[in-house]
């Protein structure tokens, strides 16, 4: 069906309780925009019964345009992103929270951006007064987030987006990737907009979360620092952490061979182990930044970081063959 | 005009190129872009051989795009590869490569300050046998400090550490046998170490005296950060050239330093004072770093033996003449 304007992609969390006044809200909004639309509701596994006795309510109240997905795998949501993606109608996507966040008037703004030439635009949730000490977690994440990017965005993880399906297909995610979306399509030279959105009145944001949630994100950050700088220079990396820890180690290994020839006894110098310990950690670090480049070197074939928008030619082109 | 090859081109029989692409990867050139594309045609046309101009529109953020789209109108060789966005110079120049037909291929800034005049000396090294020939700024027109300073020094040392005689590896101006370049895939900064990258190959390298003008319009996009950029990158390409040959003889070498430490360790405790701990501390984490690197070896191997027919493995198939 090939005459869908667009397709919302939305990701259900197990723990949803509200889902039919979400809808109702939603599409109401949706209906402003264009008729022919299509709501597709990705239920995170392990869903409860009654997240999925609510979403095929919907389906059943409308099914021409809603269409509800049920996944085997927990906490893939990448996965469960691109099996959306893989399915859906419309080439103009919006991806959404399950859940109330911003303001549903942001979907209108969105599409506009694309409209004028983005190729992903995503919402910026503008807290108010509201959520605290969610707020100021977010500004610290994303502070973190830019500095590790080397790209200033205030909500990167926000999921209230429109893109284009290019975007969707050609940005390779896994993992927790999908969150910093807009990181990566803009590496590969896609057009990216932030457009500041009110956050929703029923929105709830969460001001505390899970000691390993915490754990995770400054992980992300830490992939994402090297997958914005070092992916094809893992050598400048690593060789530059090892060459520190070695020449750190190489001077209280010189220091103390010299004490040594003084004749201070070496036999019990703790720092010896130090310094063999660095010039180690050095050396480690160095081969595994020359593994990343072999492994960058053979694989090049694979790889076309370029992406053409177009080639002009005349007709026949030249040296055709 | 000097001959880097350990071999000599004229043992085998000279093949001329059949058809020419003049590949270009340009950013900002607004002012450029049209004398350049003309100056290039001017020079190629009156060889009488098939050719195209592939220009690589890198992003411009001026109207770069617009100027050259426009020439297509008057200019049928021309070919614009527009990208999505500002990738880099290498991979401008991959892009063009992939979509040059060309038997040969000659590269040149988009700035002017190589001279398309050039281009026909350039062939006809090729038409005699080279597989690449590189240009050689003898007279640069560009700052001392900033530019000739840095190079010079790059080149010295680029020369002693590959052993490659060419005085002038930053020059864009080169000419290839398109065989030598199929076989190179190009990332990061590598296009400015391709005839590097071609000697495993066998090829034949010629270096020739070429032209250079100051620049007349545009801006230079390069400061002298690249310099420590290009000294990286060729400490790096210098490492793969030996790595990927025999990983584990590399990796086992590295390594040995934790051998040392072991063995010294291992006397110093056998001859010390007779305070063992740390002697024994030393022993254990040198025999562990060297397990280590060894491991480390192990599976650069894999890696290597596993990647399909590498760069290397097809040297054979471009030496043949076609």
């Amino acid at each position: 069906m090939k005459d869908t304007a667009f397709s919302v992609l939305v990701s259900v969390p197990p723990e949803t309780e509200e889902l039919l006044t979400f809808h109702a809200e939603l599409a109401t909004e949706l209906e402003r925009m264009a008729e022919n639309f299509e709501v597709i509701y990705l239920l995170e596994p392990p869903a409860r019964s009654e997240v999925s006795e609510q979403a095929h309510a919907l389906y059943e109240a409308d099914p021409g345009r809603v269409r509800v997905f049920h996944f085997a795998q927990p906490g893939d949501r990448a996965g469960m992103l691109a099996a959306g993606v893989e399915r859906a109608r419309g080439d103009l996507l919006f991806t959404l929270p399950g859940r109330f966040v911003c303001d549903f008037a942001v979907l209108r703004e969105l599409r506009a951006a694309l409209e004028d030439g983005a190729d992903l635009a995503f919402a910026s949730r503008t807290r108010g007064k509201v959520g605290g000490a969610a707020r100021l977690q977010s500004e610290l994440f994303n502070r973190v987030v830019s500095l590790a990017s080397a790209r200033r965005f205030n909500d990167v993880a926000s999921e209230t987006r429109a893109l284009r399906r290019s975007v969707a297909e050609e940005t390779p995610l896994y993992g927790d990737f999908h969150r910093y979306l807009p990181l990566l399509a803009e590496r590969l030279g896609f057009r990216v907009e932030e457009i500041p959105a009110r956050q929703h009145p029923d929105a709830h944001p969460q001001a505390v979360h899970s000691p390993l949630l915490y754990l995770w994100r400054a992980i992300d950050v830490l992939s994402i620092f090297f997958i914005s700088r070092f992916t094809r220079h893992p050598l400048r990396l690593f060789g530059g952490v090892g060459a520190s820890f070695a020449a750190l180690g190489g001077a209280i290994l010189a220091v103390v061979g010299v004490q040594r020839l003084l004749g201070t006894p070496l036999g019990d110098r703790p720092v010896l182990v130090l310094g063999t310990l660095l010039v180690g950690l050095g050396v480690q670090a160095f081969t595994i930044g020359l593994l990343g480049e072999l492994i960058l070197f053979f694989h090049a074939r694979n790889l076309r970081d370029y992406r053409i928008t177009a080639v002009y030619e005349s007709s026949p082109p030249p040296l055709e063959p | 005009m000097s001959t880097a090859s350990q071999r000599d081109a004229s043992a085998r029989p000279p093949v001329a190129p059949r058809s020419v692409s003049v590949v270009v990867p340009v950013y900002d050139e607004q002012e450029n872009a049209e004398p350049l594309v003309r100056g290039i045609v001017e020079a190629v046309r009156p060889l009488d051989v098939p050719f195209e101009v592939v220009v690589v529109d890198d992003g411009s953020s001026d109207d770069t795009l617009t100027v050259l789209r426009r020439l297509l109108e008057s200019v049928p060789e021309l070919v614009v590869i527009a990208l999505r966005r500002n990738f880099g110079q290498t991979l401008a120049l991959q892009a063009g490569l992939d979509r040059a037909r060309g038997e040969a291929i000659v590269t040149l800034d988009g700035d002017l300050q190589n001279d398309p005049r050039d281009i026909p000396r350039l062939l006809e090294r090729l038409a005699a046998g080279a597989d690449v020939v590189s240009g050689w700024r003898k007279d640069r027109q560009d700052a001392v400090v900033l530019r000739k300073i840095p190079s010079w020094i790059a080149n010295r040392l680029i020369r002693g550490v590959t052993g490659i005689q060419i005085h002038d590896q930053g020059c864009s101006l080169k000419a290839y046998r398109k065989s030598v370049v199929q076989n190179l895939d190009l990332y990061a900064d590598m296009h400015r170490f391709i005839a590097i990258l071609t000697m495993p190959l066998g090829a034949t390298i010629e270096e020739i005296e070429v032209r250079h003008h100051p620049r007349t319009a545009g801006e230079s996009k390069y400061g002298i950060s690249r310099t420590f950029k290009v000294m990286a990158d060729l400490f790096t390409i210098q490492m793969l050239t030996w790595f990927r040959e025999r990983p584990m003889r590399w990796f086992t070498l590295l390594g040995s330093p934790f051998l040392l430490l072991t063995v010294a360790a291992g006397l110093l405790a056998l001859l010390g004072d007779g305070n063992m701990v740390v002697p024994a501390a030393i022993v254990v984490m040198g025999g562990t770093g060297f397990l280590a690197c060894l491991l480390l070896g192990l599976l650069a191997e894999f890696v290597v033996s596993t990647s399909g027919p590498g760069p290397k493995r097809m040297a054979h198939e471009w030496r043949e003449d076609s």
